[in-house]
């Protein structure tokens, strides 16, 4: 099944979701105008997925049923697997200019598939059966996921059971016949309540004390238990004011959410990990590798920001200049770069035991890494094009009076030919990418998100094969190993 | 060159259309593909088809990387675009395309 935008929209509002924000607990949350752009960004992976122009990416043939499906719930099949699944990220960055949500419940189906074969081979357990079936419902039902990783995890210098409060990991507080309670929370959510189904797995390796921490579940966003709180973004509340100028991007936005458990039971069919902290640091490089390659959706978001930094040169008369070009040649490299590593990484894939394909997990952190950096470049040149105008615009109600709308209709004239409107709307769409609530996806995001960047340094370091490296410098430079 | 409608004295030509996935595409493909269909309306030698099977299939795609899939149309001859191009050249390269192969 393929659900269109509309019926996505339907599903949620049968969600019963606990959603607090502003201290305030949200009786619609689909119509809230703070979170309704999140929603909307959602829905376009739907909606493309629909339309001819885009189904050769957005779509994939189910390798357990044989039917179409978004192929944000497919498992990865082949090399052009995940291909496609690099060029749908740059697709949609692209046709929201912000965070579409998605692709994290995606990596961590692709991760779960691997890592529920990999513990059966070694256990004898039923968790990778228990997938499949899971997996099934998704795909049938074209189901978002929020793949819940990161834990609130205390004081950083301490495991999991050392920790004063043990909740500040997720962990299992008892174990029925039927299944299990868990309690603590996730941190940092994306699109936690456009979600159906909450994915949870453990957030860092973990050795046998730590075995209530090696726990993977699935469970509807609106089981018993769960509250969601959303985090501020800044700019936030310009989605409550009158107009849509200021809000930079006038239809899509992104969200996060801590996800709280409060004792939450979890059937034993939707438990994919419960005690195997062997696997716990193999589920999360799995994860991580897959959500970096991921981040190619910054790519596409990347295309906005260039494409309005050379609308406000060409609004301001100034695209013909060295300088201008020049930063603008700078901005495209240093995207297509981005580009280059995550198409790398999916072409340079393999195919695991379990039939899923994986990234190349040493060149998916190499991007990234860099991913950690040029989008902050390319903002800094995109602000430097755009001219302190973008941070210091009056309102859009200021333009709206009859007071003081002509005085800035006449001084904030550029190009003769380019109304204020549009110089200010595009300016307006800079901000909002590089400092208003779009920078929380397109750099915060881009920092901290899959990972931070000495986590990527760490698997570089462990990926890099120096060994290799020496044993070839040794043979042409004519040192003889066994001297 | 355009097709001669009485060259081949047969019913129409059955053309459908494809894309790939457009992930950054350098033109507006929808938009040539609307050229497309109506430009092939008013024709005799070609007709626009939605369902298969195709005689031809034109396949839009965004760049020169051309990553469509463009397996399962069976025996019909294929048209790749990777630019932007008017229909009137499409068609023209679709003519070329029978009438070289039919020669």
């Amino acid at each position: 099944m393929l659900m269109t935008a509309q019926e996505y929209e339907e599903s949620l509002r049968k969600l019963r979701l606990n959603v607090y924000m502003f201290g305030q607990k949200l009786d619609n949350v689909v119509d809230n105008p703070i979170i309704r752009p999140s929603m909307n960004a959602v829905a376009k992976t739907y909606e493309l997925a629909h339309r001819p122009e885009h189904s050769a990416i957005m779509t994939a043939k189910s390798h357990i049923t044989g039917k179409t499906i978004n192929r944000f719930v497919h498992i990865h099949q082949s090399i052009d697997d995940l291909v496609k699944k690099t060029r749908m990220g740059r697709l949609l960055g692209g046709a929201t200019g912000c965070c579409f949500q998605r692709c994290v419940g995606m990596d961590s189906l692709n991760a779960l598939s691997m890592t529920t074969f990999d513990i059966d081979a070694a256990h004898g357990t039923e968790y990778y059966r228990r997938f499949l079936r899971y997996l099934e419902y998704v795909q049938k039902n074209d189901l978002t996921c929020d793949g819940a990783m990161t834990d609130p995890k205390g004081d950083r210098s301490l495991l999991p059971h050392k920790q004063k409060d043990p909740d500040l990991y997720l962990h299992v507080v008892e174990r029925l016949p039927g299944g299990i309670v868990v309690r603590g929370a996730k941190a940092h959510q994306t699109g936690a309540v456009n979600s159906h189904e909450i994915i949870v797995m453990p957030t860092i390796s973990m050795r046998e004390p730590d075995r209530d921490y090696a726990v993977s579940f699935a469970l509807p966003s609106d089981a018993e238990g769960i509250t969601y709180i959303i985090g501020r973004q800044s700019c936030d509340t310009r989605k409550l004011e009158e107009g849509t100028v200021d809000r930079g991007n006038a239809l899509f936005g992104g969200h996060e959410a801590l996800v709280v458990f409060d004792n939450v039971f979890v059937p034993n069919e939707r438990v994919f990990m419960l005690g195997e902290y062997e696997f716990a640091g193999h589920l999360v490089e799995r994860f991580a590798s897959y959500h970096r390659q991921s981040y190619a959706c910054k790519v596409g978001v990347g295309d906005v920001l260039i494409g309005a930094a050379q609308l406000a040169a060409e609004y301001n008369g100034v695209d013909r200049a060295s300088h201008i070009k020049d930063k603008i040649v700078e901005m495209n490299h240093l995207n297509e770069s981005l580009f280059c590593g995550s198409l790398a990484c999916a072409a340079s894939g393999h195919r695991e035991p379990s039939g899923t394909y994986y990234v190349n997990a040493l060149l998916a952190n190499v991007f990234k890494q860099n991913v950690t950096r040029f989008p902050f470049e390319i903002a800094r040149l995109a602000q430097d094009i755009a001219g302190g105008l973008m941070a210091t615009l009056p309102s859009e109600q200021d333009f709206r009076s009859p007071v003081t709308g002509g005085l800035l209709k006449k001084y904030f004239k550029a190009r003769d030919d380019v109304p204020v409107e549009h110089r200010v709307r595009v300016l307006r769409l800079i901000e909002n990418i590089t400092l208003g609530t779009a920078a929380v996806g397109y750099l915060t995001e881009s920092m901290h998100g899959a990972g931070s960047p000495q986590a990527q340094r760490i698997m570089i370091s462990r990926l890099a094969n120096m060994e290799e490296k020496k044993r070839r410098a040794r043979l042409l430079c004519g040192i003889d190993e066994n001297e | 060159m355009k097709m001669n409608d009485d060259s081949h004295g047969a019913s129409p030509k059955r053309v459908g259309i494809t894309f790939c996935g457009g992930c950054n595409q350098s033109y507006d493909r929808v938009a040539l593909a609307g050229n497309i269909r109506d430009a092939v309306s008013g024709r005799r030698d070609f007709v626009y088809s939605s369902n298969g099977p195709f005689d031809a299939v034109i396949v839009i795609c965004g760049c020169d990387c051309a990553c469509a899939d463009t397996e399962g149309f069976g025996r019909a001859r294929i048209l790749t675009v990777r630019r932007f191009l008017t229909a009137d050249e499409v068609l023209s390269m679709l003519g070329d395309l029978f009438g070289q192969q039919d020669g």
